[in-house]
């Protein structure tokens, strides 16, 4: 059974093949597509590549500042070791925390200078991937 | 030959050699953890013993449960595949009191090999160049940077015991000595439970080139050829290829005597892997020896016709060797791409899950060794690794462009894989013309990101999150037909 789904932009044509696969028409083309959803994360496969959504979750940090992305833990795991405190100073490679998982080791390092605003984890925390762990402000930079 | 094998590892490998096992009429017993109870190679098997929580220290790495699980069972043998129990001399040496056989060297040559050091020295007396290294720095993070220092920067620290890239660091600068010492020895005690590192000095844009090599309990030794796994990522093999690309007929017998005289001088018997790093200007420098089945031994079998497993099991049991050094001829190109759950965006951080969707591709000279099946939970406590494409072809692009295909069509939804970054590698033009150093990935890869979805496929992809929005979740009315598919049609129109 064809349905059209109106989505803003365009009419998509989805037909159920079966076990997570689907036929998509677009503007007459019609193509193989796998889907899946786990989670915020939408797995789409189309023309032999997987593409993954993120839907968004802002999650806000203290002062109502966005946490930097790239300070989050990088896969769910343990933390093992915080190497700073609230109020410190660090600068742009300096290693902020790690996480083991999976036996490898990932050390989280700053990747700008500024002060460390929060530590929320203590070592010997599970934390989900994505996990605010240390946040780190960025000092405006010296003239 | 054994009526009965227990398979001491779980994931593609413990599938592989419960394959292996059925093909030679032997029963295999598999054991798992508390997270792997229904593990493809759980259900393959002829029979499974738990051996406890999900942990690898109190299941998979025990070495006591491991061996109560193969009394119970009456296995004569255990293959512990690799990883894991596969090179700890105290386990192989445990069997042995046991009076069960273990499938491969004996613990003394476990022991020798496994020790960097004592394996670099058999090395030398067998005539083969090694790195320049200070093997036994002393115990401390400034002792390890003092040793550097003597040796002259850049080095790399490596674990002095366990291999696969675990507890490895390359260091330039003089300041990041001291953490990447204790980062190294931390996951090496995590690892290996041995924190002892050795600092070797670093050779610039080497080749990695390993030898296979098969030696029985009667003094025979022949090798299989090489294997080139330069495309490494956090020291990690992720592609690997036989014959390597820039190996001629002179340097393989070079690097075949090597490696046989290696294996000699240490009395090795089973299945084995002497790695090399070869430099630019083709000088060989002996790197370790694996003593176990690698993980890349798949494309050695698809270029021989030798299967590897096989032979450890028929060495173990005492036979000869089937083959003699003028049996093997090596036929055609095979590559293999190890598919791993993991964010290469991320820093190749694990990317535990469910496989939602599976599809495996299935094209002519194409073998996959998997150890997932849809709807399984990918454990956080292991290795990442979920299967292994190996690709075989007449000729080095043939193979490189079936890889390619292979890599089109096969499908895992539901983690985040490395599918598409292999991809990626495979069409980069340096890896087309063979240009490999185990630098390639740091330095061709790193600013790879996964494409973005083009506008159509975000469309689609809204347009599916729509279509299989649980039913009554976008605000239907209770007990007004739930049941009633029309209902979630809300806003949409047959075609």
């Amino acid at each position: 059974m064809a349905v059209v789904v109106t989505v803003p932009g365009a009419r998509v044509t989805i037909e159920a093949i079966g076990g997570g696969v689907y036929a998509a028409t677009v503007d007459g083309r019609r193509r193989l597509v796998r889907y899946a959803k786990a989670g915020t994360r939408r797995f789409i496969h189309i023309d032999g590549e997987t593409y993954v959504l993120e839907d968004d979750l802002p999650v806000p940090g203290p002062g109502g500042t966005r946490p930097h992305d790239d300070l989050r833990a990088p896969m769910p795991g343990l933390v093992t070791r915080v190497f700073v405190d609230e109020g410190r100073r660090v600068a742009a490679g300096d290693p902020l925390y790690v996480v083991e998982a999976m036996k490898m080791e990932h050390v989280v390092r700053a990747s700008a200078a500024g002060l460390v605003i929060r530590v929320a984890v203590q070592p010997g925390a599970q934390v989900e991937g994505g996990a605010v762990v240390v946040d780190v402000d960025a000092l405006p930079q010296e003239p | 030959m054994f009526s009965k094998i227990l398979i001491a590892n779980r994931g593609e490998i413990a599938v592989r050699i419960i394959r292996a096992c059925r093909e030679m009429g032997i029963a295999a017993v598999a054991v798992y953890s508390e997270a792997d109870a229904n593990a493809p190679h759980v259900w393959l098997a002829d029979d499974a013993i738990a051996i406890g929580p999900a942990e690898a220290a109190q299941s998979y790495l025990n070495v006591e449960r491991v061996l109560d699980a193969a009394r119970q069972s009456g296995a004569q043998a255990i293959h512990p595949g690799y990883g894991f129990l596969a090179e700890n001399a105290d386990f192989a040496a445990a069997c042995g009191q046991a009076g069960v056989v273990f499938i491969g060297p004996s613990a003394d040559v476990i022991r020798t090999l496994g020790d960097k050091s004592k394996a670099r020295r058999l090395a030398g007396q067998a005539g083969v160049p090694v790195i320049p290294a200070v093997d036994d720095p002393g115990t401390g993070d400034a002792a390890v940077r003092d040793a550097a220092l003597r040796l002259g920067l850049p080095v790399v620290l490596k674990a002095a015991t366990g291999g696969g890239g675990k507890g490895m660091r390359i260091v330039h600068r003089r300041e990041e000595l001291e953490t990447a010492a204790a980062s190294a020895r931390r996951e090496a005690v995590a690892a290996f439970g041995d924190g002892a590192l050795v600092v070797e000095k670093l050779i610039d844009r080497p080749r990695h080139v390993e030898v296979q090599i098969l030696a029985d309990a009667r003094g025979h030794v022949i090798h299989l050829g090489e294997r080139e796994c330069s495309i490494q990522r956090r020291h990690q093999k992720v592609i690997e290829e036989t014959p390597a690309p820039a190996v001629d007929g002179p340097l393989r017998d070079r690097l075949g005597a090597a490696a046989v005289g290696i294996a000699r001088a240490a009395g090795y018997v089973s299945a084995g892997t002497v790695e090399f790093l070869l430099d630019g200007s083709g000088r060989l420098h002996f790197l370790e020896m694996n003593t176990r089945l690698q993980v890349e031994h798949p494309i050695t079998e698809a270029v021989t016709g030798v299967d590897l497993v096989c032979a450890q099991i028929r060495v173990a049991a005492g036979d000869a060797l089937e083959h003699t050094q003028t049996d093997i001829v090596s036929r055609g190109h095979a590559i293999e791409c190890r598919v791993y759950a993991e964010n290469p965006e991320a820093a190749f951080a694990p990317s535990p899950g469910r496989v939602l969707h599976l599809s495996e591709p299935s094209l002519p000279g194409v073998r996959i060794d998997t150890g997932v099946r849809a709807g399984q939970d990918i454990p956080v406590h292991y290795d990442p690794i979920l299967s292994k494409i190996i690709a075989w072809a007449p000729d080095r692009s043939s193979a490189v462009r079936r890889m390619a295909e292979a890599l089109r069509e096969y499908v895992i939804l539901g983690c985040e894989t490395n599918l598409s970054y292999l991809r990626a590698v495979v069409a980069h033009p340096e890896f087309v013309a063979g240009h490999l150093f185990t630098g390639f990935l740091a330095t061709h890869m790193g600013s790879w990101r996964r494409p973005a979805a083009p506008p159509e496929v975000a469309l689609i992809a809204e347009a599916l999150a729509e279509y299989t929005a649980p039913s009554g979740s976008a605000g239907a009315q209770a007990g007004s037909g739930d049941h009633d598919p029309w209902d979630r049609l809300r806003g949409w129109r047959l075609s």
